[in-house]
C-alpha cells in the first residue's frame, strides 16, 4: 500500500502517473507558431509565383478567403460553445455521488455515439433539416458533445478521491467541496476539454461545405471538383493554419490558466 | 493560545453493514473514550478499525448505533457541522494541491468565518507547533514538500480550529521509519500539552504502545478483544488473539513503560551506578545486565536485583487488578 | 405507372450485392490500416519509451498531426498519388498513430520500477524484459489504443470516400449528390449506419480481445 503512495507523494501530483505523462508541459508551444509561419510563407510564396487563371481567381482572392476563414471560425466556435455548455456541466453532474450509477450508461452511450461518422450525421441532417449554417452547427455540436462529455467524466474521475475525502472530513458541505476543491482541481481537465473541443470543431467544420455551411472546405471541394491544384492546396494549407492557430491558442490558455501547485 | 480540552466520546453499538455483503463490517462496537486521552485502535488489516473511526465523524454513515461527544448525541446532527469541530488526519494526507500550505491549514477557520488576522496568527502558530518555519513554508505548495513535511501540515490543518476531538488514521504511515519515529515522538509531546481526545488508528503495535493512553485491540468486525492501558495489555493479555498480536517479549517491553519516579526504592544511595529518575525500569534492567550489583535511582534511593524483581511483580499485579 | 419509392429494406435488398462489396472494401481498408498502424505505432512506442525527450518529441509530433483536419490532410496526398485508396490509406495511417503510440508508451512506462529492477537483477536482458514483462503488462493499454484508433479510422474513412477511398462512405456522398431522388435518403442511411455498425462490431472485438488476452493476474477482480 505504501509503495503506491510514494510516487504520488513525491511527485505531488493530483493525477495518476499515466495522465501526467500526457499533460506534461509541451514544447510544441514554441514549435507550433514556427510551423504556422512556415506554412503561411510557403502558401503565400506558392500563390505569388503561380499565375492564377480565371477560375482560380474566383476562390483565391482576399474576400473569398477571409469569408471562408470567418465562416469557419464562426462554425467551430458556435459548435464549441454548445458542446462545452452541455458537456462540462454534464461531466460534473455525472461525477456527483448521487449520479454515479448513471455514469456507466453515459460512458457507454458516448462510446456508441463515437462510432457514427461525422460526415454521415451531417449529410443525414442536411437531407432532413435542410442546408445552411444552423444545421451544420447543430450537427457538429451533436457529434462533439458525447466524446467531450466522456473526456470530462474520465478526467474528473482521475482526481485523487482522498483529497475530496479530506475536504468533507473537515466539514465542507458537498457544494463547498465542489466549489473550493474539486472545480479548481478540475480546471486542467476542463481546459484540455476546451482544447479538444476546438480541435474537433475546427476539423469537422471543413465538412460544412457539404451542407452549404461555408468554411474552408469551400476552397478544397471546388479545387477537387474543378481539378485546380492550387485551389486545393491553398485550401488545405489555410485549413491547417487555422487549425494549428486555434490549437496553439488553446494550449497557451491551458498553460497560463492552470492553477499553481498542480 | 490556550487550547480547547478534549471531550469524552461514547460509542454505543456502532454497526456498519455494506449492501450485498454477508457480514457486518463493524458489529455493535461500544467503547468510551475518556476526555483528553489518546486511544489507539489497533488490529490487523481488514478488522474494521478505520471504518469504525470514520463513523465517528460520519464520513462513513453508521448503519445503526449512537455516537455521543461530550455527552451530546451527534448521530443525527448535520455531518458538516459535526466535522468542523473534529480534526481529521488520514493516511493519504489529502492536502489540497492547488492551495498554499497556509491556505490549507486555514481551511476550517475560513469555513467557520474567523477573521483574517486571527486566522493568520493561528496558521503561523500551528506551523511552528509542527516544526515548520512559517516564513519558509506558508507560501509553498504541497508538491514542494517531502512526505514527512506534508504529514506535519496535515496535522497542523487538523488542529487549526482547535477541535476537542482528533481522528487520525495511520497518519504517519506513509513515511520512512526514521521520520516516522520522529513524528511519533513529536506528536506525543504535542498531545501531552494539548490534551485533545484523540482516536488513533494503526496496525503497528509499537506505535500504539508509544502513543496510547489506552489501547483497544480489535479483531474482525471491530470486535474489542481488550481495552486497557498499554501496561495492562502487555502484562495481562486477555485473549490468545491479543497475545499473538502483542507478540514476543511482552515483559521486556513492559519495562519500558514504567517510570522510575513511580516505583518503591530502598533507602540509601550506596550504588555503583546512578540511573536518573526520568528513565524507566528498562534502563535499570540494562544496568544490572551490564554487571552492576546495586544501582541508585536518582537521589531517591537504590535498587538491588532482587528489589527490582519485586517491583516488577508488584507492577504486574497492580496492572492486572486495576 | 408511378413507381413507389423503395423503403430502406427494399433498397438494401435490391442493392445487396453492391452493398456487400462495399462492406468488404471497407473492412479491407480498415484491416489494412490497422495492421500498418499497429506495427508502426507499437514499434515506435517500443523504440522511444525509455527516453523522455524522445517521448515528448514523438507524442508532440503526432499530436500536431492529429490536429490537422482530415479533408486538408487528404488533399496533400491527392497531389502525388491521385484520387483513390492510396491517399486514404496514407492519411488514415497517419491519424491512427497517435492513440497507439501514446498508449504503447504509457503502457510500457507504467510498469513499476520495482518490477523492472527485479527482472534485471535476475539476469534478464533488456529485450527479454521487454518481451516477457513489459509488453504483457502494457498489453491491455495497447489494446485500448488499438480500439480508439480503429474507431477513429472508421469515422475518417467516411470522409476519405469523397476522394475515392473505398468503403460505405460512397453511399453517403452519392446520397448527397442525388438529393431529391427517391433513393437519396436510403443511400445516406446505408452509408451512415453501415459504417456505424461495422465500427461497433470492430469495437466489440477489441473489447473481447482485451478481456481474453489480459493475464488473470492483471484483471481487476
Amino acid at each position: 500500500m505504501s509503495k503506491k503512495l510514494e510516487p504520488q507523494l513525491a511527485a505531488g501530483s493530483v493525477y495518476s502517473q499515466s495522465a501526467r505523462l500526457i499533460f506534461k508541459r509541451n514544447r510544441s508551444l514554441l514549435i507550433q507558431p514556427i510551423l504556422i509561419l512556415v506554412i503561411l510563407t510557403l502558401m503565400l510564396t506558392y500563390i505569388h509565383n503561380h499565375k492564377l487563371d480565371i477560375i482560380e481567381k474566383v476562390t483565391i482572392n482576399p474576400q473569398f478567403i477571409f469569408k471562408a476563414i470567418e465562416d469557419h471560425v464562426f462554425l467551430s466556435f458556435s459548435a464549441a460553445v454548445i458542446i462545452l455548455a452541455i458537456a462540462i456541466p454534464g461531466g460534473i453532474l455525472f461525477t456527483r455521488p448521487k449520479m454515479k450509477r448513471f455514469t456507466p450508461i453515459a460512458l457507454a452511450l458516448a462510446n456508441i455515439g463515437q462510432a457514427f461518422p461525422a460526415v454521415g450525421l451531417l449529410i443525414l441532417a442536411g437531407i432532413n433539416f435542410g442546408f445552411g449554417k444552423p444545421v451544420a452547427i447543430g450537427t457538429f455540436a451533436a457529434f462533439g458533445t458525447l466524446p467531450i462529455l466522456r473526456n470530462t467524466i474520465v478526467g474528473l474521475q482521475e482526481i485523487d478521491p482522498f483529497i475530496v475525502e479530506s475536504a468533507m472530513g473537515m466539514g465542507m458541505t458537498p457544494r463547498q467541496a465542489l466549489r473550493k476543491i474539486e472545480l479548481p482541481l478540475a480546471v486542467p481537465v476542463i481546459l484540455a476539454g476546451v482544447r479538444t473541443t476546438l480541435i474537433l470543431t475546427v476539423g469537422v467544420a471543413t465538412l460544412g461545405v457539404f451542407v452549404n455551411g461555408g468554411g474552408l472546405g469551400m476552397l478544397i471541394i471546388p479545387g477537387l471538383k474543378l481539378n485546380r491544384q492550387i485551389v486545393l492546396l491553398t485550401g488545405g494549407m489555410l485549413t491547417i493554419i487555422v487549425a494549428f492557430t486555434m490549437d496553439w491558442l488553446a494550449r497557451l490558455a491551458e498553460e497560463f490558466l492552470r492553477p499553481r501547485g498542480i | 493560545m490556550p487550547s480547547v480540552q478534549g471531550q469524552e466520546i461514547k460509542l454505543e453499538k456502532l454497526t456498519k453493514r455494506y449492501p450485498n455483503t454477508a457480514k457486518d463490517a463493524v458489529k455493535e462496537f461500544s467503547l468510551t473514550i475518556p476526555a483528553g486521552e489518546l486511544v489507539v485502535f489497533v488490529g490487523p488489516s481488514g478488522c474494521g478499525k478505520t471504518t469504525t473511526m470514520k463513523m465517528i465523524n460520519r464520513i462513513i454513515e453508521p448503519t445503526s448505533g449512537k455516537i455521543l461527544i461530550g455527552g451530546e448525541d451527534v448521530t443525527h446532527t448535520p455531518a458538516f457541522e459535526l466535522r468542523r469541530n473534529i480534526g481529521y488526519v488520514i493516511q493519504q494526507i489529502g492536502l489540497f494541491p492547488h492551495m498554499t500550505i497556509a491556505a490549507n491549514v486555514a481551511t476550517v477557520p475560513n469555513l467557520l468565518g474567523w477573521d483574517k488576522a486571527k486566522t493568520k496568527a493561528r496558521v503561523n502558530e500551528l506551523l511552528e507547533l509542527v516544526g515548520l518555519d512559517p516564513a519558509e513554508y506558508s507560501n509553498r505548495y504541497p508538491k514542494q514538500l517531502s512526505g514527512g513535511q506534508q504529514q506535519r501540515v496535515g496535522v497542523a490543518r487538523a488542529l487549526a480550529a482547535d477541535p476537542a476531538v482528533l481522528l487520525m488514521d495511520e497518519p504517519f504511515g506513509a513515511t520512512d521509519p526514521i521520520t516516522r519515529v520522529r513524528l511519533q515522538k513529536e506528536f506525543r509531546a504535542l498531545q501531552r500539552e494539548l490534551k485533545k481526545t484523540v482516536v488513533f488508528v494503526t496496525h503497528d503495535f509499537e506505535e500504539a504502545l508509544l502513543l496510547g493512553d489506552r489501547i483497544a485491540v480489535l479483531s474482525e468486525q471491530s470486535h474489542v478483544e481488550q481495552y486497557g492501558t498499554p501496561l495492562e495489555i502487555l502484562s495481562a493479555p486477555a485473549t490468545d488473539r491479543v497475545k499473538s498480536f502483542v507478540g514476543e517479549a511482552a515483559s521486556v517491553r513492559m519495562l519500558g513503560l514504567v517510570s522510575l519516579k513511580e516505583i518503591d526504592v530502598l533507602a540509601g544511595a550506596n550504588g555503583t551506578v546512578t540511573v536518573p529518575e526520568t528513565g524507566t525500569l528498562r534502563e535499570a534492567m540494562e544496568q544490572f545486565i551490564g554487571g552492576a550489583d546495586v544501582i541508585n535511582i536518582g537521589t531517591r534511593g537504590h535498587l538491588t536485583f532482587d528489589a527490582l524483581q519485586n517491583v516488577i511483580a508488584k507492577t504486574r499485579s497492580t496492572a492486572t487488578h486495576s | 405507372m408511378i413507381l413507389k419509392p423503395p423503403n430502406l429494406w427494399q433498397f438494401i435488398h435490391i442493392q445487396w450485392a453492391k452493398i456487400l462489396s462495399e462492406v468488404i472494401a471497407q473492412v479491407e481498408l480498415v484491416l489494412l490500416v490497422i495492421a500498418i498502424v499497429a506495427v508502426t505505432g507499437i514499434l515506435t512506442g517500443i523504440l522511444v519509451h525509455k527516453h523522455l525527450a524522445l517521448v515528448e518529441a514523438v507524442t508532440g509530433f503526432w499530436s500536431i498531426v492529429y490536429t490537422i483536419p482530415s479533408l486538408a490532410m487528404l488533399v496533400f496526398f491527392i497531389g502525388p498519388f491521385g484520387l483513390g485508396w492510396v491517399p486514404a490509406v496514407i492519411a488514415l495511417v497517419l491519424y491512427g498513430q497517435l492513440p497507439i503510440v501514446r498508449n504503447t508508451i504509457v503502457g510500457l512506462r507504467s510498469v513499476e520500477p520495482a518490477v523492472m529492477e527485479s527482472a534485471s537483477a535476475m539476469g534478464l536482458k533488456s529485450s527479454a524484459i521487454l518481451r516477457k514483462i513489459q509488453l504483457p503488462l502494457a498489453w491491455p493499454v495497447i489494446v485500448v489504443g488499438l480500439r480508439v484508433s480503429c474507431m477513429l479510422i472508421f469515422g475518417l474513412s467516411a470522409i476519405a470516400s469523397y476522394v475515392g477511398g473505398p468503403g460505405l462512405g460512397d453511399y453517403l456522398f452519392s446520397g448527397l449528390s442525388s438529393l431529391g431522388s427517391f433513393n437519396s435518403m436510403n443511400q445516406t442511411l446505408v452509408g451512415a449506419f453501415g459504417i456505424t455498425l461495422l465500427a461497433l462490431i470492430f469495437d466489440a472485438f477489441f473489447v473481447l480481445l482485451k478481456r481474453v488476452t489480459t493475464s488473470k493476474g492483471l484483471r481487476i477482480a
